[in-house]
């Protein structure tokens, strides 16, 4: 059964763009991640405009990540406080971001300086989580659950505006998710992702929340950026698809809801390593991708 | 003075004729032909999926044909893929195809190298040789810009697929051998875009060729789909504002359902 994209223009499968919402929103529900580093490359694959597959998946992720708040807000497990300054840190990045990219882009060599620093970093974030984990599952203390080194407790001990974070039972200053946001921001902007998988391991190692709330707050700042995102691209690039965003939205709320499910059973180091396996994947993926000859030397533009 | 006057008539005479039969030698004069599309008007509608364009020809006893179904040419700018750092394939520019259309396909009756010369298909726009001639811009990415567009289905050179179906019954020169019946049919896939398409039947005989007939295929977005179409184009931001509203109340309405579920198991 197929069903035309009117702004796509062009026609999909309903039950495999069901099918494929279902899968991305379990990954988010378990994760906290937002899961447009898969769903936009698939969507391509499919033959979906890539400006559009883009703007339509920040759609569906809005319908997942409320899906997920929800249950995550019932639950207690989001950090109100937290996401607020980091999602403040997040939009002030992207704009930076933005702006940045343009200014990259006219130095020439952007794309190619961005891909590189993209792939060494999730393999670096995605290897530092794998081993950690694995080291934590075999029983020995991790390196997580380790105090900090004196140089990082002095630097950040000395930084003012010291809040207590009552549901991540934390106490950092205010301007660390504030900067950390920032920061995420302006990557996700730069590589044009919505930065959930950078997001989430720094919550854990930076932030040293739980990991159960961090999947809750990073869905919470997600649930935000992407509304945002959504209206912005309908406005300025009339590029959101509504029709392929519903049928992504129907199958990835389900798969958020049994993600969170999932999630709760399976310990925090083994829901760090399958993180990882995923992070690690996403930059197989991606090195794969630049390493073999593609199939044509010529790509519609636009799009990740 | 007089001398110079008649020399230049000359000169222009000859050139005339120098010109002339090469130009002539690709035309057959009296030659006439139908064709017929069907269907003429394609609507997209939600439920729409490609369409199947059905075409029916008559061509004179003795020709072969081809059918070119193709959009208005536009300009297409693509992103260039290359190696970099002599290890990774990444964009490496931009290339710009000028008066290239979106959607391109022929029917033939035989392979278009057997039809003419490639200075006659070039005439007639047959060919992908023709479409992204050697000296312009982004030729040698032509290969690479084929396979994208055949890949999507908007390309397409089907050689032999204008099959001939029997001999008219058209009395119109009972004398003469009767015309023959052609049959084809163009697969419009879902991402060929709205608009007018223009459809020729070109005849070819002895190296020469001609524009037998012409018919024009409209397809136009309907029903929901020129709705949706019109909302997010004329009012972006209201249409990015309700889509963001639907998704929350979808998201938090199954965030609801599954918890009155989870809450009913226990």
């Amino acid at each position: 059964m197929h069903l035309y994209l009117p702004i796509a223009g062009n026609s999909v499968n309903v039950f495999l763009m069901i099918g494929l919402g279902g899968l991305v929103g379990f990954l988010s529900g378990l994760f906290g991640v937002g899961g447009g580093f898969l769903m936009t490359p698939l969507l391509m694959m499919y033959g979906i405009p890539p400006t559009v597959a883009a703007a339509s998946d920040s759609n569906q992720i809005v319908a997942a990540s409320a899906s997920g708040c929800y249950t995550h807000y019932r639950a207690k497990t989001i950090d109100v406080r937290m996401g607020v300054l980091m999602l403040v840190g997040g939009i002030a990045g992207g704009t930076v971001g933005v702006q940045l990219i343009k200014l990259l882009r006219r130095l020439g060599e952007a794309d190619f300086a961005i891909t590189v620093v993209y792939v060494l970093m999730l393999g670096g974030i995605g290897s530092y989580m794998f081993f950690e984990s694995l080291i934590a599952l075999r029983g020995r203390p991790s390196r997580a659950a380790a105090p900090r080194s004196p140089m990082y407790r002095r630097m950040v001990g000395a930084l003012p505006f010291k809040v207590y974070f009552p549901r991540s039972k934390v106490t950092i200053t205010a301007l660390m998710p504030l900067l950390l946001g920032t920061l995420v921001g302006t990557l996700a902007a730069i590589m044009g992702v919505g930065g959930g998988f950078i997001m989430v391991p720094i919550m854990i190692y930076l932030l040293r929340m739980p990991m159960h709330v961090v999947v809750g707050t990073s869905l919470f700042q997600i649930l935000f950026t992407c509304i945002n995102v959504t209206v912005l691209q309908a406005h300025f690039n009339h590029s959101v698809d509504f029709v392929l965003a519903l049928l992504l939205l129907i199958g990835s709320v389900v798969g958020a809801q049994i993600g969170i499910r999932i999630g709760r059973r399976l310990r925090a180091d083994q829901l760090k390593i399958l993180m990882a396996v995923l992070v690690l994947g996403v930059m197989v993926k991606m090195l794969l991708g630049l390493l073999l000859r593609p199939e044509f030397l010529v790509a519609y533009k636009g799009g990740h | 003075m007089r001398q110079v006057r008649l020399a230049a008539i000359a000169l222009a005479i000859f050139a005339v004729f120098a010109i002339w039969p090469q130009h002539a030698a690709t035309q057959i004069a009296g030659a006439t032909g139908d064709l017929m599309v069907v269907p003429e008007r394609v609507e997209i509608d939600l439920a729409y999926n490609g369409a199947n364009i059905e075409v029916g020809a008559e061509v004179p006893a003795g020709y072969e044909a081809a059918v070119r179904l193709m959009s208005r040419p536009e300009r297409l700018e693509l992103k260039k893929l290359g190696k970099r750092a002599g290890l990774l394939w990444m964009g490496a520019g931009t290339v710009t195809f000028e008066n290239l259309p979106v959607v391109y396909q022929v029917l033939s009756t035989a392979p278009l190298a057997n039809l003419g010369t490639p200075v006659l298909r070039a005439q007639w726009m047959l060919g992908y040789e023709s479409l992204i001639p050697d000296h312009t811009p982004g030729a040698d990415l032509r290969g690479d810009l084929v396979g994208l567009k055949e890949h999507g289905g908007l390309f397409a050179l089907r050689e032999g697929a204008l099959v001939r179906r029997g001999k008219s019954a058209s009395l119109v020169a009972p004398a003469a051998e009767p015309p023959q019946r052609l049959r084809g049919t163009f697969r419009l896939p879902a991402s060929a875009p709205a608009g007018d398409y223009s459809v020729d039947l070109i005849g070819f005989k002895d190296q020469r060729a001609v524009h037998l007939a012409s018919a024009t295929l409209h397809i136009e977005h309907a029903g929901a789909v020129r709705i949706v179409r019109r909302l997010a184009l004329d009012h972006g931001l209201t249409y990015g504002a309700a889509a963001s509203l639907i998704a929350i109340v979808v998201g938090l309405l199954t965030g609801v359902l599954f918890r009155s579920k989870s809450n009913e198991g226990h």
